[in-house]
């Protein structure tokens, strides 16, 4: 029953919202509420049941990684709900904004409960296009752009994970996706079928080089919605990635070692593009692909070796779980800065400071613990090159804290309103802040054996005590920060960009970025141009549409169709296919 | 040659025939005649097969089909023709034109 | 005769309309719609009555007058007769309530064009007729008084436009019936039989059984709109009134269709060839990809949802080659007939209530607007919600995305493709999904994008709209029941001779 609730609750909250008109603050409760059976279930162990009249038989249960998930999930969309309540309270498509909001909900719960391929690929689809009416709300041009590459993307993914579902299905005899991974192991074709599944995931994720709608969409949808899509959908396409990916039973060098380069592109290149942002939704975006690489970079090293993946596929969720909960936070936490005010702030600025700190890894934070578990498995893989990984995982810290102090000083720069005013969309902010803080870090979400093989038998809370620990973290995510104390107050403050993105002059990180200017400079506009050159470059639905359009075509298909209009015509076709049949029937 | 046969041969000549004139000729009315000489064509190999080898009498099943197949085929042929007096006088047209 | 069930339903279910037709022939107008909506909406009831007896109690048959086949006439009522029966009673019971609503609205004077109402019982009893007939002539019958009836019902609003286009649909239909009838004279010269379970046992292969076969194919093609003879459709579908052209596309032409599967899987298994299978298959991938794409390029909203239908029909003839085995191949190590026959039958219903569904809303957008170029739909999300709700959900079931009826018709089409081998089929069902996708798409992107003048909606009454809702809502619904349907059309008892033989193993193959 639960289970099922958790799929119908969105999808009636999605058809009653609707009908609440725009000023009153019910829809908030609503949305939260349709939250709830997804809570439960991500909080309490329900065994599985099976639904023969749905579908092709279609399977609901959990394990323990898509329970974290699940968990994880369940809270995002249940405050973002309760945000947007009160944060679209006077919007004039509020009603519809719910109505894609709860379709999209029932999207996201449903593929995480589902364990068989018919319905999981049946709620990523709904979720995909649901969130489009998410993405195009404010119906402004840029909204649209970023709506309309947002859809060309998103069926050009769904394209590649159906071709990778059926072929999987194929090879494993099977509907289950428990099935699946040993199945894709012993095949021939294993590799090649997560390659298209790696594609078709890969733009849900937004890894590269499938990534670059995700910054114009992300930023494009209001803040409650960017919050789940950044925080919650994002973790979808990794949840796919877990259903295909034969964690220990391969060994796929090449595989393995494009996902760990890819991921390690993509923690370094977003975080350094998100810098030169002006935006501070842009940013949090570059951030999310740049915390997604380090995911990425997790799976492929189960791609190689015998990783044993009951340990690592927790590890991802918690890793996931950590970085969706903060970034959701940190994207509502863009709505408050104009309207929170006087005492107010202080508890903002602690909520976005804690935020930045556990997505860096800082110390005492739920980050640094889920850091340290993607390091754990870092110092065990067999792959080549694992000692450069580790590096590059310590600078990440580095980079990371510079985006996200970046983004903290954007958010600064955001008038605040006199007086000691909160908005009534603060409140969930805070209960979103208090469920991440705690739920990370809590021993509960643990497999046992996950926890005794990182923290050894000391237990967790040893760990956290551990003060090395700590002040590695500690003077690494200082750097980050020092950096860009350093960049903003001993140079003009207009150095940083503010209108457009601009390389800063002066000071230190000037003289590193000064060394590096010849390469920086071209690469800077290299990216740019690949940004934008990705966008002009048609793709296939761009040249579909270009031969669609012209005159010619449609000039020779009507007078085509014209012809097969006339009589003589269906005379000789007649004649023929008489002619044919009748040879073929001989 | 038997007579049946030269009834069936007829009856497929004018089923042709017919055909031809449906695909072919331009005029509604021409088509629509058309459509009856097709008509014609099936009518009189069902009467053609009454006669059966098995048989010592006509086999009365195709007359109570021929019946039945000349009145869906009259009532066609009529309102294909109130169809062609219609369009004329709102149109003046006579045969199809390119339309969409 | 047969030792099945008898039951009154079956001679109800043909009887019970054309009296109700005929009943409301005498009343005024005004009241004359209000009994034919009775009228239709008891047929459906009584069309739901048999289904479920169906589902109880197998087969069953009626011979009006107690009058045994050769002298009388058998009505038999299968598995895939009471799906089909079951499938024209859901669509035909929406589209009578749009219709009264609708007619009413757009013609107050002569009280809403009062024929429609006669004119589509004495359709609705021909529909039922065809799906219960047993044998040649029944079904030839029955096929004629659709025709007439589907061409009166195109004709209806008396527009020059609409005359044309009906009068080469019915010289079409009068001549795909005439080569119908010429393949039955064949048959029954060659057999002294026209019922269809026995002509199955003696047909004989011969000259003669193939002219028959080429004959009765081609004109059945010709009504179905098979590729190329689909010239006919698009005007007649597009010119007439909007529950009309959904009572066309959803339901007429399946008419056609459901003759075709009946013959070539009951009666000629002696006369077909696997490549003939492939080349009905052939027809239909043309179909499928040239029908999209035409109604890609559409600038009216009507022609394309006609030449979608032509496209969506182009599926229907894909299943032809899958059920014929290759040489050499045993029905029992065919594993992919039973999947591909009720994948079929699936595509059937979902897009039945998926292309009324789109027709009714296109009906809803041109009364709204006033013409029906597709730039119409510019900021229809944000002045007519439901009836853009409909159209989204109808094209998603037409392009059979998840978790709509289309999309399991689509799938399980698709699986029996890969199971049997014949993988040249799959890349065109793949790519006519995403022609329609995109003919979808763009009509979603337009309903999304600004108007350019203001105000360009005039109001339209609140049931059109829901009714349109409802069905494209059924589209979905269709694939809660899935498991129980597909079961229901693989296990019943007696299947028609000859699909059963084609389940079980007979029949076809090398024996």
């Amino acid at each position: 029953m639960i289970w099922f609730l958790t799929i119908v609750l969105p999808l009636l909250a999605a058809f009653f919202a609707v009908f609440l008109p725009a000023g009153r603050r019910g829809s908030g409760f609503i949305l939260a509420g349709a939250a709830l059976p997804a809570l439960w279930l991500g909080l309490v162990e329900v065994s599985g049941v099976t639904a023969p009249w749905f579908l092709m038989e279609s399977h609901f249960s959990l394990d323990t990684p898509r329970r974290i998930i699940l968990l994880l999930t369940a809270i995002l969309w249940a405050t973002a709900g309760l945000f947007s309540g009160s944060y679209l309270k006077d919007d004039a498509r509020r009603g519809e904004f719910s109505f894609y909001f709860g379709l999209t909900m029932a999207g996201n719960f449903g593929l995480l409960i589902s364990a068989d391929v018919a319905s999981f690929y049946t709620f990523f689809a709904l979720m995909t296009f649901a969130s489009y009416g998410l993405v195009i709300h404010s119906r402004t041009p840029s909204a649209r752009r970023a709506a309309n590459i947002y859809l060309v993307m998103a069926i050009i993914g769904e394209l590649f994970l159906i071709t990778a579902l059926y072929l999987a299905v194929e090879s494993a005899g099977s509907m289950l996706l428990a099935d699946i991974p040993p199945a894709l192991a012993e095949s021939p074709d294993g590799p090649f079928i997560f390659l298209l599944g790696l594609i078709g995931f890969g733009v849900k994720v937004g890894a590269i080089p499938l990534y670059f709608w995700l910054p114009l969409a992300h930023p494009a949808a209001p803040a409650p919605a960017s919050a789940v899509l950044s925080g919650a959908m994002i973790k979808a396409g990794l949840v796919g990635w877990m259903h295909l990916a034969p964690v220990g039973l391969v060994e796929w060098t090449f595989l393995s070692l494009l996902m760990v380069s890819l991921g390690f592109t993509a923690v370094f290149g977003a975080a350094i593009y998100g810098l030169t942002q002006v935006d501070p939704k842009a940013n949090l975006a570059y951030s999310s692909i740049s915390q997604m690489g380090v995911m990425t970079v997790l799976l492929g090293i189960g791609l190689y070796g015998d990783i044993p993946p009951e340990l690592l596929l927790p590890a991802i969720a918690l890793y996931a779980f950590n970085h969706g909960t903060a970034k959701a936070l940190l994207f509502m936490g863009t709505a408050l800065p104009a309207k929170v005010g006087g005492a107010w702030r202080i508890l903002m600025w602690v909520g976005l400071g804690l935020g930045v700190l556990s997505i860096a890894g800082g110390p005492l934070t739920g980050g640094l613990w889920t850091k340290s578990l993607v390091k754990t498995f870092l110092g065990e893989t067999s792959l080549p090159g694992a000692q450069t990984f580790m590096l590059l995982l310590k600078l990440s810290a580095v980079t990371t804290a510079l985006l996200l102090s970046r983004f903290l000083h954007l958010l600064y720069r955001i008038k605040a309103p006199s007086g000691n005013v909160a908005p009534a969309f603060f409140l969930p902010w805070v209960l979103l802040l208090l469920a991440g803080g705690w739920w990370t870090m809590s021993p509960g979400l643990l497999p046992g054996e996950l926890l005794s093989h990182i923290s050894g038998a000391k237990g967790i809370m040893d760990f956290f005590m551990n003060l090395q620990k700590n002040w590695t973290a500690f003077w690494t995510i200082s750097i980050g920060v020092i950096i860009m104390a350093f960049t903003l107050k001993f140079t003009h403050l207009n150095v940083w960009p503010t209108k457009k993105p601009s390389l800063p002059p002066g000071d230190f990180i000037h003289l590193i970025l000064f060394a590096g200017a010849a390469v920086a400079k071209p690469l800077r506009k290299g990216i740019s141009l690949l940004e934008s050159g990705i966008q002009s470059i048609p793709g296939p639905e761009k040249i579909f549409y270009i031969i669609s359009d012209s005159k010619r075509t449609s000039r020779i298909s009507s007078a085509a169709e014209a012809l097969l209009r006339r009589w003589e015509f269906v005379g000789i076709g007649f004649f023929i296919f008489f002619l044919i049949l009748f040879l073929v029937l001989r | 040659m038997e007579t049946y046969q030269i009834y069936s041969i007829t009856s497929g000549v004018l089923f042709v025939i017919g055909m031809g004139g449906v695909f072919l000729s331009k005029h509604f009315i021409k088509k629509i005649i058309a459509t009856i000489i097709m008509g014609s064509g099936v009518f009189l190999a069902f009467v053609s097969f009454a006669e059966r080898d098995a048989l010592s009498f006509a086999d009365p099943v195709p007359q109570a089909l021929v019946i039945t197949g000349i009145v869906v085929a009259v009532a066609s042929a009529a309102f294909a023709l109130a169809l062609a007096r219609r369009i004329y006088q709102l149109t003046g047209e006579e045969s199809f034109t390119i339309e969409k | 005769m047969t030792g099945l069930p008898t039951s009154p339903l079956p001679a109800l279910l043909v009887g019970f309309p054309i009296l109700l037709a005929i009943l409301t022939l005498f009343f005024r107008p005004g009241v004359k719609a209000l009994v034919g909506l009775a009228g239709c909406l008891l047929t459906a009831l009584l069309a739901f009555i048999a289904f479920v007896e169906v589902t109880q109690r197998g087969t069953v048959i009626h011979t009006p007058g107690g009058w045994d086949p050769p002298l009388g006439i058998l009505l038999r009522m299968d598995a895939l007769a009471a799906v089909f029966i079951g499938m024209t009673a859901l669509v035909g019971g929406f589209i009578s309530l749009y219709a009264w609503r609708y007619l009413r609205a757009q013609d107050p004077a002569t009280g809403g064009y009062p024929l429609f109402w006669p004119l589509w019982l004495f359709l609705w009893a021909g529909l039922n007729g065809l799906f219960l007939s047993n044998d040649l002539f029944n079904l030839f019958v029955t096929i004629e008084v659709i025709s007439i009836c589907a061409v009166a019902l195109a004709v209806l609003s008396g527009k020059a436009g609409a005359l044309k286009a009906g009068l080469r649909y019915l010289l079409a239909a009068i001549t795909g019936s005439m080569a119908y009838l010429f393949g039955v004279a064949l048959l029954y010269g060659s057999t002294g039989t026209l019922d269809l379970d026995h002509l199955g046992q003696v047909l004989e292969p011969g000259t003669t059984t193939t002219f028959a076969l080429l004959v009765v194919t081609l004109g059945l093609l010709i009504k179905m709109a098979g590729f190329p003879f689909h010239f006919w459709l698009p005007p007649a579908h597009s010119n007439a009134l909007a529950p009309v052209s959904a009572l066309l596309s959803a339901l007429v032409v399946k008419g056609a269709f459901y003759i075709l599967l009946r013959l070539w899987m009951e009666v000629f298994g002696v006369g077909i060839t696997y490549a003939a299978g492939q080349l009905i298959g052939l027809a239909g991938a043309i179909a499928v990809i040239w029908g999209s794409w035409q109604a890609f390029m559409q600038t009216s909203l009507k022609l394309l949802v006609a030449h979608s239908s032509v496209a969506q029909l182009g599926y229907l003839l894909m299943i032809f080659p899958l059920l014929i085995l290759p040489p050499g191949v045993t029905a029992d190590s065919a594993d992919w007939l039973s999947v591909t026959w009720t994948g079929g039958v699936y595509q059937v219903i979902s897009h039945a209530i998926a292309k009324a569904s789109f027709f009714l809303s296109a009906g809803i957008v041109i009364m709204a607007v006033g013409h029906d170029r597709i730039e119409s739909l510019r900021d229809l999300v944000g002045n007519m919600r439901i009836t853009s709700m409909a159209i989204g959900l109808a094209g998603v079931s037409l392009i059979g995305l998840p978790p709509s009826g289309g999309f399991v018709g689509k799938w399980m089409l698709l699986k029996g493709i890969l199971l049997s081998g014949q993988w040249w089929w799959a890349p065109v069902v793949v790519a006519g999904s995403l022609l329609t996708a995109g003919y979808v798409f763009m009509l979603l992107r337009l309903a999304f994008a600004p108007a350019r003048e203001k105000e360009p909606f005039r109001p339209v009454p609140k049931t059109l709209e829901v009714v349109a809702l409802l069905l494209a809502v059924s589209s979905f619904l269709i694939v809660f029941p899935a498991d129980y349907l597909i079961q229901f059309l693989e296990n019943s008892e007696i299947f028609g001779s000859g699909i059963e033989a084609v389940l079980k193993g007979g029949f076809y193959g090398n024996d």
